[in-house]
């Protein structure tokens, strides 16, 4: 998968939390969403509507939470995720190209946005596929 | 509240078989990768948006997953625990 881009609101929280301005968020869960070619999303958003999406909505499809291992001590700092999020199967409504990976802070509906990736090839499943990230596919990488 | 899938194939190899566009055959990795007969779900909630039932479940594999149901199919394929 390709090299992700933080988005402004990953930057903003970023930098408020190691410069210990705010408390970080305690731990919780962060989600992959499939976007479509019918838009190019931008990282200069703070909300998942703001990045100019189009979510994928064949049937099956719903948002994979990531998990994550920890980030490498160096310059870019990087992180990948563990275990293999696998979205649908997809059983009606397929057919749309996708071509981004977004990671949010909502299972659905509206939320903030964490990274916008791009694959590194489209994916366009069949009735009855199903789409699956390996193990450290999924990157982000923070300068 | 967990329900289960009560269908006698998989969730997938249905859909499949019920698509005129592609072959009838699941490709043996998408085989792996279907919600096989059985399966126990619990429903996380509703998409509104597109108005499908949201479940979580676990694959073959030890994946958990989380898959969108239309209402019709959550109430016709799936039975309470």
């Amino acid at each position: 998968m390709a090299v992700n881009t933080t988005t402004r609101y990953a930057a903003a929280q970023a930098a408020e939390s190691i410069h210990l301005k705010t408390q970080s968020p305690a731990a919780g869960t962060v989600y992959g969403l499939l976007g479509t070619s019918a838009t190019v999303p931008t990282d200069a958003a703070t909300t998942i509507a703001e990045t100019g999406v189009t979510e994928y909505t064949a049937t099956g499809y719903a948002r994979q939470a990531i998990a994550w291992g920890s980030a490498t001590l160096a310059k870019p700092s990087i992180i990948a995720n563990t275990g293999t999020p696998t979205w649908g199967p997809f059983t009606a409504g397929t057919g749309a190209i996708i071509r981004y990976l977004l990671i949010v802070t909502t299972s659905s509906g509206v939320g903030n946005v964490i990274d916008v990736i791009q694959l590194t090839a489209d994916r366009t499943p069949a009735t009855g596929d199903s789409l699956q990230a390996a193990a450290s596919a999924i990157t982000s990488t923070i300068a | 509240m967990t329900h289960r899938y009560k269908a006698d194939v998989g969730l997938a190899a249905r859909a499949r078989v019920a698509d005129p566009d592609v072959s009838d055959e699941l490709p043996a990795e998408m085989h792996e990768l279907d919600m096989a007969p059985g399966t126990e779900v619990e429903v996380l909630g509703h998409d509104d948006e597109r108005d499908l039932v949201l479940v979580n479940w676990t694959d073959r594999n030890g994946t958990p997953r989380t898959t969108s149901l239309t209402a019709e199919s959550f109430a016709d394929d799936f039975e309470e625990c």
